[in-house]
């Protein structure tokens, strides 16, 4: 049973507009519990616009949105306790930020969600500590704190209510090496310790391809492609069609084997990227 | 906020869009001078059918156009009610102490008429006319001002800004608003206190966004070695046509007939 999937959604923009533009034709996916899936698409290929149907921030012109096999537009259906469920950050969610201390800021969600003040302490510090940083940063003001940290925290904002499906709009857009890999940390751990659902939204390949378990490939409003990163990667010529291009560690076994060396080219990963190197050193210095 | 049309330019290239901005500028007045001394039914008639006209010429979908009234439809049938029942003269009907007047008749149904065909007048000033192209009429027509030491050119940079801004705010409103709704945020509190505490977490992002957008624009703008002291040149240049002085005539031809009608 899928946790979350939609069925043949269709959205447009601009409506009885002359600017109509259809964003979404025919989209159908589903989320099992626990799984980490990456959306990657192109700039325009309706990405973000999916995501606000998944927590229904969006109603969609056609198709039907299902949430633990509840269709949450049924009447009656309510809205607001599904996005306490389906947890959703948008593209630089720092900018939503308002608060005068980030410990005020992370209460944000539990206030709405109407959970009892003494309860408030402890869900807070276990949502800073899934980000990484410490209890001394729950006092600060958050407009001090730096990309890196700011970006955690809104994070920390959206955990804090225990979203069965957390869905992230580029969770790591802007950022430098280090805050990326601290995001994904942070990601990994909430996924693992809450046994959630996450769904991560990027045209970076690099990152999905690392965490991701399964992949959904989009392109002008419609999935051209499903499947596991190796499925997904061993297609580079159908990839690039869409304007994505994989990994650089895949481009660059896939370059090694096609210069005549005996490597695996469905790698996608650093780590697995290192030892297929590795034994490919160690075998040459054998031959010698 | 999600659907705002007013000021929308819509592009098309018809015969109304290739008139100069400053000509439309110049008969959107002479339009609601037009309308305001307008006092018989039968040109009411006339200024609509001209209206409609014009609306044909200029290509614009009538959705558009009614999209553009709508919104202040509640306020025009707030006025004309008041000015139906607080009229005094010969009463021609009465409902418990309401008493409809045949002068508050007419009083309520010139003002309806004469808002919306003002506001129709005005959009279609702006769904003809790019926003550039309002802002370099509005210059070229207050370039007189210069003599007087008003800085003209700093006021249409500033005017071209904030009108430029109006959608990008409004968007981000809307980007802050489904933020603070996915974690869990309900706006239709009935309280007023509770209205006002759920502004919050839209304003402060909103106006912290803003400064961020004035900085970062600051700076491009000194980037490209923008400077209000140098007279600037135009790419296209404004100039006048043939349908520029036909379009001034048949204005004029209606602003006068209007004017002597009142006499007749």
């Amino acid at each position: 049973m899928a946790l979350l999937r939609t069925e043949n959604v269709d959205y447009v923009y601009g409506a009885g507009t002359p600017f109509v533009q259809t964003a979404l034709a025919q989209i159908s996916f589903s989320l099992e519990k626990n799984e980490f899936a990456g959306m990657v698409g192109a700039t325009g290929s309706g990405k973000s616009t999916l995501i606000k149907l998944l927590n229904g921030l969006l109603r969609p012109k056609n198709g039907r949105v299902f949430f633990q096999e509840q269709d949450i537009w049924k009447k009656g259906y309510d809205l607001q306790a599904l996005r306490f469920s389906v947890g959703l950050s948008f593209q630089y969610p720092e900018h939503q930020i308002f608060s005068d201390t980030v410990r005020e800021d992370i209460a944000y969600g539990l206030k709405n969600q109407g959970i009892s003040e003494d309860l408030w302490d402890e869900k807070i510090r276990e949502a800073i500590e899934i980000v990484g940083l410490d209890e001394s940063y729950l006092s600060k003001s958050p407009f001090r704190l730096s990309g890196g940290e700011i970006r955690r925290v809104a994070l920390a904002g959206t955990m804090v209510v225990k979203p069965q499906v957390l869905v992230l709009d580029e969770p790591t857009a802007g950022l430098d090496p280090i805050g990326r890999k601290m995001v994904y940390h942070a990601l990994k751990r909430f996924q693992k310790e809450s046994e959630s659902t996450i769904l991560v939204v990027s045209h970076s390949m690099d990152d999905v391809a690392e965490y991701a378990d399964s992949l959904i490939v989009m392109d002008h409003g419609k999935i051209v492609d499903k499947g596991t990163p190796a499925q997904i990667f061993a297609n580079t010529a159908n990839l690039e069609k869409t304007g994505l291009a994989v990994p650089e560690v895949t481009r660059l076994l896939k370059k090694i084997k096609t210069a005549g060396f005996s490597v695996q080219d469905t790698i996608y990963t650093m780590e697995d990227a290192k030892n297929e190197l590795l034994k490919l050193l160690k075998g040459e210095v054998k031959d010698e | 906020m999600n659907d705002v049309i007013i000021g929308q330019y819509i592009p098309e290239n018809s015969r109304i869009h290739r008139l100069d901005p400053r000509t439309k500028i110049l008969l959107t007045f002479v339009w609601i001078l037009t309308i305001i001394l307008t006092n018989k039914l039968l040109n009411f008639g006339l200024i609509i059918l001209f209206l409609l006209l014009i609306i044909q010429l200029a290509k614009i979908p009538g959705k558009s156009v009614w999209n553009s009234v709508r919104p202040i439809l509640p306020i025009i049938l707030f006025t004309s009610f008041f000015n139906l029942i607080y009229t005094k003269g010969s009463v021609i009907g009465s409902f418990y102490f309401l008493e409809v007047t045949q002068e508050g008749i007419r009083i309520s149904v010139f003002l309806t008429l004469r808002i919306l065909l003002i506001v129709t007048g005005c959009s279609l000033l702006t769904f003809t006319t790019s926003l550039t192209a309002i802002t370099d009429g509005l210059e070229s027509l207050l370039s007189p001002l210069k003599k007087w030491g008003v800085k003209v050119n700093d006021i249409s940079m500033m005017i071209t800004i904030a009108i430029r801004f109006i959608p990008v705010l409004s968007e981000e409103i809307n980007k802050i608003k489904e933020a603070q709704m996915a974690r869990g945020a309900s706006f239709e509190s009935k309280k007023f206190l509770g209205k006002i505490r759920g502004i919050l977490p839209i304003l402060v992002p909103l106006i912290y966004s803003a400064f961020r957008r004035a900085y970062e624009l600051t700076t491009a703008i000194e980037c490209r070695c923008y400077n209000h002291e140098i007279e600037r040149t135009k790419m296209n240049r404004l100039g006048y046509q043939k349908g520029d002085i036909g379009a001034f005539g048949i204005f004029i031809f209606l602003f006068v007939g209007i004017v002597v009608s009142r006499f007749i």
